[in-house]
């Protein structure tokens, strides 16, 4: 926008008043060709879950093969190559990576594309309290709930089992409309709400909901698909799979079983007008196979009128936290901020915090994806109370975003200067790298919310007998008991 | 920025706090402060010192902000010994106290007489420090064991402004005995001149009104 300000008019006459006005057209026509065009807010968004294989990797024909140039995904391919129709639409990640070392097998992918730690989680266990992988912590659908904001959960063959929380897997159900048979697999690892004490069961629906939502433009404004386990390209089906006149077997056939569902279901989407206005698809991959390192890359696909399109290919780091930190601006939430278990790192040697990570913004046109707001902090210059011969500091933080923050809230001081002592400090970080970090609890008030332009003031009171500098990097925490 | 602090007296310590700001330059600010300091007069924890310190934000010394505390004015008191200084502090009560953030903590402190009142004014430069830390000027009364008398205040100042463009500015009271703070902005100089303009204007408005009606 320009920083041009017209005067309020004042009464003219005559020839004076004629040219006031045709200065003023002058000007807001030099407004309306220097301004870019406003950006349109993104409208629902289709998060469609895939298995277990990297856009590229060291060796492409390694087993399992990248999907980048592969045979067995012509779909995939096609959406990727500028020029190609299919890819009008589409923006991708060349630099996607895991979303943490070691943060393995699938479902710690999924607990974290919610909640942005895997919470230590590294097994595929169906979530129960004895395989500590139920987590009552702030995650996305959470957030969701509490905004108001519509989501949800569409699991494929989730109805052949007994509950959302039970995997189920046989030879012997519907014939499938994709790949034509009667097996079916449903996995819960891959369903990521399943793991949280409030969305194990909520908003949870058989694939062919979908459908059914998508023609009576019922749809939520976040949705998650999870193909049942052949169709996210998982397993391969007993017997591979044929496509497009190619057979294919083994993990080749699960690749080709993956590009024939997406091939489908894609287009569908995109004839509806829940994509139409300004939707998102986001196809989504879990997890690198074969490394950790910056060398084995995630695919990650958006797929919008929004994105930059014909196939624009980012190089900005991404990965799983990215895109919830994209989806906390594109519907204005705070920021998850919980802990991500020490040596998760990432492929830079830091840690993928929502906070810190990027966003997807540099696949969608300029201005498309909000800035993110969250707590500010703002801090007085220090005062020698010789009293009690330390330096106090007043801090005051502030929910600038839209949404409240969940309490517990935490000021961290990491890097604090090694002459100086935090004494009114409430403990260490023992979680959240960094560790060994002084921090102080925040008095937020009963309701254990900041609430969006509520602000919380306190003292720090530090001893330093040097009365040198005194020198930290502030750091947020909230909705964690134990920093 | 303008504004004026009183304390109403309290049970014993009657300290008031008479601030005025005024906009000496473009980067400068300058408060006038007033106590009521009567409670002090033979207080037993006498003799009190006043403490200025000018505490560099981003720790380095960078020496970009000074402040100038002049125009003492104890009342029945006086001045009594010699000037304590740390960093970059100079000068002393019977002058006028200089305080440059050359240092992380530079301050300033001197015994007084305390007389009914006290007043001085001070002069800040408004320069910003790299970093989320600001330069911070601050006022406190020290006892005779030069501890600070307790105030609601940051660090038990009576007055603490953080430096900048637009200084921020927060105010203490003496708790012990209590004492309460108001705080009334007042306006700059400028408007102060434009204030009877505006009445001129408007009485000729009315005259000419009235002119109409006759």
């Amino acid at each position: 926008m320009s920083n041009l300000k017209l005067k309020p008019a004042h009464s003219r006459t005559g020839a004076f008043r004629h040219k006031t006005i045709l200065l003023a057209a002058a000007a807001t026509a030099v407004l309306l060709a220097a301004g870019p065009a406003s950006a349109q807010p993104v409208g629902n968004v289709f998060v469609i879950a895939m298995e277990n294989h990297n856009f590229t990797q060291p060796n492409p024909l390694s087993n399992p093969q990248q999907i980048f140039t592969n045979p067995a995904a012509p779909y995939l391919n096609s959406l990727i190559i500028p020029g190609n129709p299919n890819a009008a639409q589409v923006a991708y990640a060349t630099a996607y990576f895991n979303a943490g070392n070691g943060v393995h097998p699938s479902e710690p992918n999924y607990v974290w594309a919610e909640a942005g730690s895997d919470f230590a989680d590294h097994s595929d266990a169906d979530p129960r309290f004895a395989n500590s992988n139920i987590f009552n912590v702030p995650h996305l659908a959470a957030q969701f709930n509490t905004a108001g904001i519509s989501w949800r959960n569409y699991q494929e063959d989730v109805q052949l089992s007994t509950a959302p929380t039970n995997s189920a897997a046989g030879t012997t159900g519907p014939t499938n409309p994709y790949y034509g048979n009667t097996q079916f697999n449903y996995a819960v690892k891959h369903n990521p709400m399943a793991f949280f004490t409030d969305t194990y069961n909520q908003n949870v629906f058989p694939l062919a909901q979908f459908f059914t939502d998508l023609t009576t433009n019922s749809i939520a404004r976040y949705t998650w698909i999870t193909p049942n386990q052949f169709n996210d390209a998982h397993s391969g089906l007993t017997g591979g799979f044929t496509y497009l006149g190619t057979h294919y077997t083994g993990d080749q056939a699960a690749i080709a079983q993956g590009d024939n569902f997406l091939s489908i279901v894609v287009p569908e989407i995109m004839a509806s007008p829940a994509y139409q206005t300004n939707g998102v698809i986001i196809i989504w991959w879990d997890e690198s196979e074969g490394g950790d390192s910056s060398g084995f890359r995630i695919p990650e696909i958006i797929i919008s009128p929004l994105s930059k399109g014909n196939a624009y290919a980012s190089s900005v780091p991404l990965n799983h936290s990215s895109d919830i930190k994209t989806m906390e601006e594109i519907f204005s939430l705070g920021t998850l901020t919980n802990a991500i278990p020490v040596g998760e790192t990432n492929v830079f040697g830091g840690y993928n915090n929502v906070a810190t990570v990027n966003d997807l913004s540099d696949l969608f046109q300029p201005g498309v994806i909000p800035v993110a707001e969250g707590v500010t902090v703002a801090q007085s210059g220090y005062v020698y109370d010789r009293r009690t011969q330390q330096f106090v500091q007043q801090v005051t933080l502030e929910n600038t975003g839209p949404t409240a923050v969940f309490g517990p809230l935490w000021l961290v001081l990491d890097n604090l200067s090694a002459n100086a002592t935090l004494v009114n400090a409430s403990g260490t970080t023992a979680n959240f790298p960094p560790l060994g970090s002084p921090y102080v609890g925040v008095n937020i008030g009963g309701d254990n919310l900041l609430s969006p332009g509520e602000t919380a003031t306190f003292y720090l009171d530090f001893s330093d007998p040097t009365r040198g500098a005194i020198n930290y990097n502030a750091r947020i925490l909230s909705g964690t008991p134990t920093p | 920025m303008k504004s004026i602090l009183s304390l109403t007296p309290g049970l014993a310590l009657c300290a008031g706090l008479l601030l005025g700001a005024q906009a000496v330059s473009a980067s400068t600010v300058e408060y006038h402060i007033s106590l009521n300091t009567a409670a002090l007069i033979g207080n037993a924890s006498a003799p009190f010192s006043l403490d200025f310190q000018l505490n560099d934000g981003s720790g380095l010394g960078d020496a970009n902000n000074t402040a100038i505390v002049n125009d003492f004015v104890f009342g029945s008191g006086s001045a009594t010994g010699s000037a304590n200084l740390f960093g970059g502090a100079t000068g002393n009560l019977s002058g006028a106290v200089t305080l440059t953030d050359s240092s992380a903590f530079n301050e300033f402190y001197q015994t007084f007489n305390a007389g009914s009142t006290l007043s001085f004014d001070v002069t800040l430069t408004q320069n910003s420090d790299a970093g989320p830390r600001p330069d911070a000027f601050a006022f406190a009364i020290l006892d005779n064991s030069l501890n600070n008398l307790p105030t609601s205040g940051v660090g038990d100042t009576y007055l603490l402004v953080n430096l900048g463009p637009t200084p921020s500015v927060t105010t203490g009271s003496s708790t012990s005995p209590l004492a309460t703070i108001t705080v009334t902005p007042v306006p700059e100089p400028a408007s102060v001149v434009l204030i009877p303009l505006g009445l001129l204007a408007f009485i000729l408005q009315r005259r000419n009104a009235a002119n109409l009606r006759g």
